[in-house]
């Protein structure tokens, strides 16, 4: 097992992961920006670097400062958790290069599946259904011909975007040429790649997802799927465990898909393959090749601890197929709760949760709030016997949390659970977006 | 604005007390927030804090306390992925503390010297 291992990450997944080690009696290493230093992950960590100032491209995606704190402490390995360099295969080559063992699939696959464009072409060619589109395009006439076949709305999409992140909807051909020119500015500026390709919008789809593990031997297993239909601008507002709106034989289906997309590509770690659902079928969207941020609910109905299964695994110690055995019990949710950033100082004068469900949070009451980072505040998990009994639980939960100093998200996730679509399971990813409920706008994280 | 003139910029700023600061020039924008904290409490005392997490290497002949040093003049070195980045000292004035050693690992920010500014300076 490994004796040291650095947290390249912040906030409530840098001491979600904090745990997970100190379970294993793994030492912690954090890194933190002067904005953090008094964060709940830089105490709970055995030692603590400050590498860079607030803003995250000086500090926490600053490769050679993450990377020197791992030398400078002498781990055996980096966890990157999600978001910062948890994506970036430069950092991984770098890891590989000062003999530090990244917790995550080699930075070849990283590469492959964060263009979304060769991801989309990988699919394809290993017999996976993919969203009807083009591959990467470039004259301005070949993309008014392509768009013209596709027909309208379609979205533009950033290769190097993902996460929901750089994508652009047309709805009319009128609008093609300003949103094009729009799209590519704005991918170059964000990505540092120009790079887009056209997707058709699939109307009133759902999203679910596929949790899988790999071990060192790169077979992969799958620890369950999780319904993230719910989205408020492509960010994801409520998560569910297991997703109840397909059934048994389509549940099989995916799993077949999955498997021929991973099998023998020699993945290693926690990885999520996202789909939409749409008309009965599975068009594949993307792949992240990290811990994503609603592990939890899968966490929760399979009895799993998926990040101490992935330290497990990535020492050499078992093997998938022959230890890992998830069963899948009543149905969790999640609801992310988000605060609004101001530039002004903010303080939590309160922040109290009720004591029986699970509530994953970096934050404590007294902190200060800064500007830098993103605006999850907490994630809540609860686990009912069946949807409906998740959401009675999740009403009582939203109602027993107090959070006092910040602007949060909290009454629009009550509105949800006490929406009759949203209980009666009928959704799409644009449900939130088309005015399910009232909301405040910029409080998504 | 290039890298030189903003530096200029934050250098003439240090001197004035504040805690957030927005300057606007044409197309630039400069954003500035002060950790209290680092201010130096003594006037005409300045802390040379390192630039970034990486190992402190001396120079061949270690700056001593009670040496006279220039805005120009390298203190030391610090080592980051192998990598040597010059450490200078940014003002006149006379070395007070050395707060590392030879070897040390340092963290950003981490404070390595005390300056005691000259008078002409420091007013």
């Amino acid at each position: 097992m490994f004796k040291k291992v650095l947290i390249a990450n912040r906030g409530e997944i840098a001491c979600r992961l904090i745990r997970a080690c100190h379970q294993l009696n793994i030492k912690t290493v954090a890194v933190y920006s002067t904005a953090d230093k008094n964060a709940s992950f830089v105490q709970m960590a055995n030692e603590a670097y400050c590498i860079g100032p607030a803003t995250a491209t000086d500090s926490y995606l600053n490769r050679e400062a993450v990377l020197m704190a791992g030398i400078i402490a002498n781990v055996d390995a980096i966890h990157p958790g999600y978001g910062f360099l948890s994506e970036d295969g430069m950092f991984v080559q770098m890891c590989e290069q000062c003999g530090i063992q990244w917790l995550g699939p080699r930075s070849e696959i990283i590469a492959l599946m964060g263009d979304k464009a060769a991801a989309r072409r990988f699919a394809a060619s290993r017999g996976v259904a993919i969203i009807p589109g083009t591959q990467v395009l470039d004259h301005p006439s070949r993309i008014k011909q392509e768009a013209d076949k596709l027909g309208f709305p379609l979205l533009i999409k950033a290769s190097r975007g993902g996460g929901g992140k750089g994508i652009k909807k047309v709805s009319q051909v009128s609008e093609l040429d300003n949103m094009l020119s729009l799209a590519k500015r704005e991918s170059q500026s964000a990505f540092a790649n120009g790079e887009i390709y056209l997707e058709k919008v699939l109307v009133n789809a759902r999203h679910i997802e596929i949790q899988v593990i790999g071990d060192q031997q790169g077979d992969i297993q799958i620890l369950g799927d999780r319904d993230c239909t719910l989205q408020i601008g492509r960010q994801k507002v409520i998560e569910e465990s297991s997703a109840t709106f397909i059934t048994g034989a389509q549940r099989r289906e995916l799993g077949q898909a999955v498997h021929q997309l991973l099998d023998g590509v020699g993945y290693q770690g926690l990885g999520t393959v996202e789909f939409l659902f749409c008309e009965d079928r599975f068009y594949f969207l993307e792949m992240n090749t990290r811990l994503q941020v609603e592990h939890g609910v899968t966490e929760t109905t399979s009895g799993l601890d998926v990040v101490l299964l992935q330290l497990q695994l990535a020492s050499g110690q078992g093997k998938i197929a022959c230890d890992i055995s998830p069963t899948h019990s009543g149905i969790a949710i999640e609801s992310r709760i988000t605060m609004k950033l101001n530039s002004q100082e903010a303080y939590l004068n309160e922040f109290s949760f009720p004591e029986n469900v699970r509530v994953d949070t970096g934050y404590q009451v007294g902190d200060k709030i800064t500007p830098y980072y993103d605006a999850l505040l907490a994630k809540v998990i609860v686990h009912g016997d069946n949807r409906l009994d998740a959401i009675e639980k999740m009403k009582q939960a939203l109602a027993d949390i107090k959070i006092d100093g910040v602007e949060t998200n909290l009454a629009m996730l009550k509105q949800i659970m006490n929406n009759r679509a949203y209980q009666q399971n009928q959704f799409t990813i644009e449900t939130l977006d088309t005015g399910m409920v009232e909301q405040h706008e910029s409080l998504t994280s | 604005m290039n890298t030189k003139q903003i530096n200029a910029l934050i250098t003439q700023l240090k001197k004035i007390d504040f805690s957030h600061a927005r300057i606007k020039i044409d197309d630039f924008e400069l954003e500035i927030d002060r950790d209290g904290h680092q201010q130096s409490t003594e006037l005409g005392v300045e802390f040379i804090s390192s630039p970034m997490i990486g190992i402190f290497h001396q120079n061949q002949q270690p700056v001593m306390v009670g040496e006279s040093v220039e805005s120009a003049t390298v203190l030391g070195q610090i080592e980051s992925m192998k990598l040597y980045n010059e450490l200078l000292a940014g003002f006149n004035g006379q070395v007070k503390k050395v707060l590392v050693n030879d070897g040390d690992a340092v963290e950003f920010g981490q404070n390595l010297f005390e300056i005691e500014l000259n008078e002409d300076i420091a007013e």
